[in-house]
């Protein structure tokens, strides 16, 4: 009878604590599993078609979030923005800054079997510098010694790349450069098997093969392309397991927001972006607002005025300056934005190293900004021609939202909503008054400063505002041939004050990137330079999805 | 018969030089250079000299007529060119796209013939019935009801809040993917050949060529399928072909709602990044269907009407 | 457009009997309950877009940061509020006068020039019709949308240039239809007599060949009102037609649509009001053409 009791409560103690250890072991996002391998991983960027998955003619983000994973190049970019090791496992740069020496891993495989070389760098570089590719990156190997030899067919190949062993790849340039290796993160400079290439010619940017962690399995074209899992890839964890644990990825190609949001919630989703309009809503959902990522994207939204107009009010600094006072960033960042956005404060964003913490930026205030506009001489204000998109996170929305405040100060906007196309046309030629828009882009202050206020870039390759400094651009120009980080961030923080000071453009918001994904993602990671660029050979599944 | 064809075939070569025509004046018109197709709406920027050499790669210096004219030549020879950016070339594009719309308008069709003119039929059977009444004011509904509305609503309903069907998507070309597009552009078909068989169903009925079948003493089942349906179908086969136009505009919304990747949706893509090969060949394409089209119905005409005989 | 039958009435001094076609037209109409259902629709569409200032609660165009998307019930919102605070009743009333305005002005112009190259292509005949009918065609083999999709492209994206895209894509039809009833009339006694007593082409067209079409015209007409409303809700919506902040209905919707889940009213009741104004039209489209139909019997 004592026995039978006895049993009875060990029973109930054994079954009580085995209740409390499944308990306990349900996954709570953020809690350190030990990854499990398997599971198809369903995603989607709403960029579009990819187009081509060249590396050579990679431009679009659309081309990039799904070629990322099917090459590998010398060096990338971690989450900070850092240039760290990829197939490079470490590398020289010459005491004069202008001869870099990269030291290849061994035993890195492409797709088909042969092992990545010095030689298969080259090639690609060379791809990208021959005017018969119409490469849109080729501008990235600008001061390349040899370059202009190769272009105009006097050499047959670009002498400063060099490779000196099998192992061993050797860039030379004319002068030393502070950009160079953030130009070496990206998929136009990955390594390219010669002989696939050859093979197959055009065909090669619709099957393509590289040696990166996905291998190319289909792709049914503006519907889905579909990787599957590289057996030998060369990368493992920190537990020595072999990446990726995935074993396919399917990337939905859509520009519906409707359309993603119907297939997550239905679960045959796994992981998305999310859009302005949808921000609020997953923040407060009962499940999802667990799994969500936010970050800082590298994203500048702005109205840009025309600098080359004469006679007009912005061409005096107080306008301007008034202009930057007048609007409530936060206010439009909760309401147009939905919550989904950071004010600016001055030009680079939070998480763009180099960003300065002690830069305020403009605060808000409409007494000042009316002080401003009345000392510059225009007390009852004036009209102004505006273009933008319909985009809902830096087009109409915004401007609709922006010509309540200025209209207090006798601004009155006129808006034209332009179609992309011919909306970029006008900021490219220079036909427009005011411009609504975003910028971006860019992983490197310097470059991420450059396209924006150089005056080299005037025009339709990037300072649309066409604003011209002498000393920004002497600062800029220092800050490039200087291989000393903290030098050229000390540059570029100088020309950043002269920048905001001039307030060329309304600072607006910095876009927030935010990702939702199911419950059983794990391994994501915040990266301020697109949200998109997950890297996919470190995500995991706690539990098998269920699809409907 | 087959003479008819070849004439109807002749008539279609300046139309069809009409449309190239047409299309490379309006895309030459369209603000916004071809180079766009390397611009990314989120990124945005590119070089001036690369533009430059885009440009002259493309033949996008020389005058129109001459660009014109190296189209026309290229065209003749099977090459339509390669579409910007992707350098696929424009037939393989086209192809590659057409099956997906060709299912969703297949389905459509097929699901709009079979509801539509069984609901026709019986109405006209059951002339002044409550099946009359409702089956005719639902077909009124779904000739008004606007394609991208019903869509949203269907793939809210159906696709989400009650998961019974994929809400969106091709899936590899399952057919429960196929559904829920087929339903909404379907029904507005549906309504309209449900009421044009209706209408012509009644009129054939009280013809004296059927009455006199009847006064014969033939079977009133047979009367209708045998004599009545043919001639009633003539008018259908006529909606299908006027209204042909109408389902390919649908089937543009429709792929846009659904992310069907059909011709369609190339297409409007095409033209929003001023992608002109590929704008030319889709049109041409879409020419050459419509054609089609018009030729089928016009030889189903002859089949179903023994008095149409073509020369 | 759908397939109309055409019937010529006969000209006044042929009559047999009392009344007048115009009074039998408006008889038969006023008898079809569906139609009359269709004419009230429509009637209640003109006028709420004719009286827009009045009906609308409040301004259309009118910001408020604070209240953007509150659904329908709020207080004062009826409909609730779209992104940027706006009410959604008083941007549909105003977007009433858009979209009938869209309907009548496209119309008015493609039945104008479908009208008058349908009579020459049909009453000279030869080297005439032919370049016409070939334009018309050419036109025909087009896709519609994608048609005016391009050419709003071309012009830019506003409602001025709506008017232009869709009466260029519409008047084919028109054409097409004229020429058809051209073709019959002309070979008719009364044109014979006309001439005959020397009447002059123009004449003969204007007061003899017109009036005659007039029916199957007007039916064409108001299916396509309805047919241009859809049009242009479809422009915008694959992102070419009006643009913010004019309240067209068509616009609503484009603008709406990244909100379907959140904040439904947005695209529901636009797509709602442009599904009633179409149905009112083809209502009484139907209706007149049943009416003009000498053939129905009752």
């Amino acid at each position: 009878m004592v026995n039978r009791f006895k049993n009875r409560t060990l029973l109930w103690m054994l079954g009580t604590l085995v209740l409390i250890a499944s308990v306990g072991s349900i996954p709570v996002s953020g809690q350190a599993d030990a990854p499990r391998y398997g599971g198809t991983l369903a995603k989607s960027d709403l960029y579009g078609d990819p187009r081509t998955l060249d590396p050579v003619s990679a431009v679009s983000l659309g081309t990039h979030v799904v070629a990322m994973h099917i090459f590998d190049g010398l060096v990338k970019l971690d989450e900070r923005g850092v240039v760290v090791p990829e197939i490079a496992e470490r590398w020289t740069i010459s005491p004069n800054g202008k001869t870099y020496t990269f030291y290849l891993r061994r035993g890195v495989l492409f797709h088909d079997g042969t092992e990545v070389t010095a030689g298969d760098f080259k090639y690609q570089l060379e791809r990208v510098g021959n005017p018969e590719n119409l490469s849109p990156n080729m501008p990235r190997l600008a001061g390349v010694v040899g370059l202009k030899e190769f272009q105009e067919k006097r050499t047959g190949e670009i002498i400063g790349i060099k490779v000196l062993d099998k192992h061993t790849l050797q860039i030379s340039l004319e002068r030393p450069s502070a950009v160079l290796l953030n130009y070496l993160t990206g998929v136009w400079a990955s390594a390219v098997p010669k002989r696939a290439v050859e093979r197959l010619g055009k065909d090669f940017a619709g099957r393509p093969v590289g040696s990166g962690p996905f291998v190319f399995e289909s792709w049914v074209r503006d519907s889905q392309v579909t990787l599957k899992k590289f057996d030998q890839y060369w990368r493992t964890d920190q537990s020595g397991n072999r990446l990726p644990y995935l074993d396919k990825v399917v990337f939905l190609i859509t520009r519906e927001m409707a359309t993603v949001e119907a297939a997550f919630e239905s679960g045959n989703l796994d992981l998305t972006i999310v859009l302005d309009p949808q921000y609020r809503k997953y923040k407060n959902h009962l499940l999802y607002r667990k799994y969500l990522i936010e970050v800082p994207e590298l994203y500048s939204r702005h109205i840009g005025v025309n600098m080359e107009m004469t006679g007009v009010p912005w061409q005096d600094k107080r306008v301007r300056q008034a202009l930057n006072h007048a609007i409530d960033r936060q206010a439009i960042a909760n309401v147009v934005n939905h919550g989904k956005a950071y004010p600016a404060t001055g030009f680079l964003p939070p998480t763009m190293p180099g960003h300065d913490p002690a830069l305020k930026g403009y605060a808000y205030d409409p007494e000042r900004a009316k002080r401003l506009l009345v000392e510059a001489g225009f007390p009852t204000g004036f009209t102004v021609k505006i273009i933008s998109t319909d985009s809902t996170g830096t087009g109409a929305p915004v401007v609709e939202a922006v010509m309540g405040y200025l209209s207090t100060l006798g601004i009155r906007l006129q808006l034209e909503v332009l179609e992309f196309g011919t909306y970029r046309k006008r900021q490219q030629d220079g036909q427009f008054e005011w411009y609504a828009g975003s910028y971006g882009g860019e992983s490197h202050p310097l470059v991420y400063l450059q396209r924006a206020f150089h005056s080299r870039f005037a025009g339709p390759a990037g300072n649309f505002t066409r604003y011209r400094n002498q000393r920004v651009d002497e600062l800029l120009d220092r800050a490039a041939e200087t291989t000393d980080t903290n030098r050229m961030i000390n540059l570029i923080r100088q020309a950043e004050r002269i920048i905001v000071d001039e307030a060329p453009w309304w600072f607006s918001t910095y876009n927030k990137a935010v990702v939702v994904s199911q419950p059983y993602v794990r391994g994501l990671k915040r990266i301020p330079q697109e949200m998109g660029y997950q890297p996919l050979e470190e995500i995991w599944f706690a539990w098998p999805p269920k699809r409907r | 018969m087959s003479r008819y064809a070849i004439r109807r075939l002749a008539q279609a070569v300046p139309i069809f030089l009409g449309i190239t025509i047409i299309t490379f004046v309006l895309m030459a018109l369209v603000p916004g250079d071809a180079t766009q197709v390397f611009v990314d709406p989120k990124v945005g920027t590119i070089d001036p000299e690369f533009m430059q050499a885009v440009r002259k790669k493309w033949g996008l210096d020389a005058p129109l007529h001459v660009q014109y004219g190296r189209y026309l030549l290229n065209a003749l020879r099977g090459d339509l060119g390669f579409s910007y950016g992707t350098n696929q070339a424009v037939l393989d594009a086209v192809l590659e796209r057409f099956p997906a719309t060709a299912r969703l308008a297949l389905a459509a069709l097929a699901i709009s013939a079979i509801i539509g003119v069984s609901t026709g039929i019986f109405s006209a059977a059951w002339r002044g019935s409550y099946f009359d009444t409702a089956g005719m004011v639902v077909a009124l509904f779904g000739i008004s009801m606007p394609v991208f509305w019903l869509g949203l609503m269907l793939m809210w309903f159906v696709g989400v809040k009650w998961p019974v069907l994929p809400p969106s998507g091709y899936g590899q070309g399952a057919v429960s993917y196929l559904v829920l597009p087929a339903l909404t552009l379907g029904l507005a078909f549906t309504a309209s050949i449900a009421r044009v068989t209706r209408s012509a169903m009644l009129d054939v009925i009280n013809t004296d060529y059927v009455r006199t079948a009847r006064a014969k003493g033939a079977h009133e089942r047979a009367v209708i399928t045998h004599h009545a349906l043919r001639n009633a179908l003539i008018p259908v086969v006529t909606i299908i072909g006027i209204d042909f136009g109408h389902l390919m505009a649908g089937s543009v919304i429709a792929e846009t709602v659904f992310s069907w990747p059909g011709i369609g949706r190339l297409l409007v893509d095409a033209i929003l990044q001023r992608n002109l090969p590929l704008v030319q060949g889709s049109v041409l394409f879409f020419a050459v269907i419509f054609m089609m089209t018009n030729l089928a119905v016009d030889l189903a005409y002859g089949f179903l009407d023994p008095r149409i005989r073509y020369g | 457009m759908r397939a109309v039958r055409t019937f010529p009435i006969a000209p006044a001094h042929l009559r047999i009997g009392a009344a007048s076609p115009g009074r039998i037209v408006r008889r038969r109409l006023r008898r079809n309950s569906s139609a009359m259902i269709g004419a009230l629709i429509v009637g209640v569409l003109a006028a709420v877009a004719m009286f827009a200032p009045w009906v609308s609660p409040r301004d259309p165009i009118q910001n408020d940061l604070t209240r953007a998307l509150l659904p329908p019930g709020s207080p004062g919102l009826l409909l609730g509020s779209d992104n940027l605070g706006r009410d959604m009743l008083s941007r549909i009333v105003w977007g009433s006068r858009i979209s009938l305005t869209v309907g009548l002005v496209v119309q008015s112009g493609a039945v104008t020039l479908g009208t008058l190259l349908g009579l020459l292509a049909g009453y000279y005949g030869g080297r005439t019709d032919d370049v016409i009918s070939a334009l018309t065609n050419v036109m025909f083999a087009f896709p519609r949308l994608l048609f005016a999709l391009a050419v709003m492209a071309v012009l830019g994206a506003s409602l001025f240039n709506v008017f232009i895209a869709l009466g260029i894509v519409g008047w084919p039809t028109v054409c097409r239809l004229v020429r058809g009833e051209t073709l019959s009339l002309r070979a008719k006694d009364f044109v014979e007599a006309a001439r005959a007593s020397g009447a002059g082409d123009l004449r003969i067209m204007a007061r003899h060949i017109l009036p005659n079409s007039l029916g199957p015209i007007v039916v064409v007409a108001t299916l396509g009102v309805a047919g241009a409303i859809l049009a242009e809700a479809s422009l915008s919506f694959l992102g070419l037609g009006t643009q913010p902040p004019t309240p067209s209905w068509g616009s609503m919707l484009s603008r709406g649509r990244a909100y379907i889940w959140s904040a439904p009213w947005l695209t529901f009741y636009p797509g709602l009001a442009i599904f009633v104004a179409i149905l009112g039209l083809n209502l009484l489209g139907d209706g007149l053409r049943d009416a003009l139909d000498p053939r129905l019997r009752h």
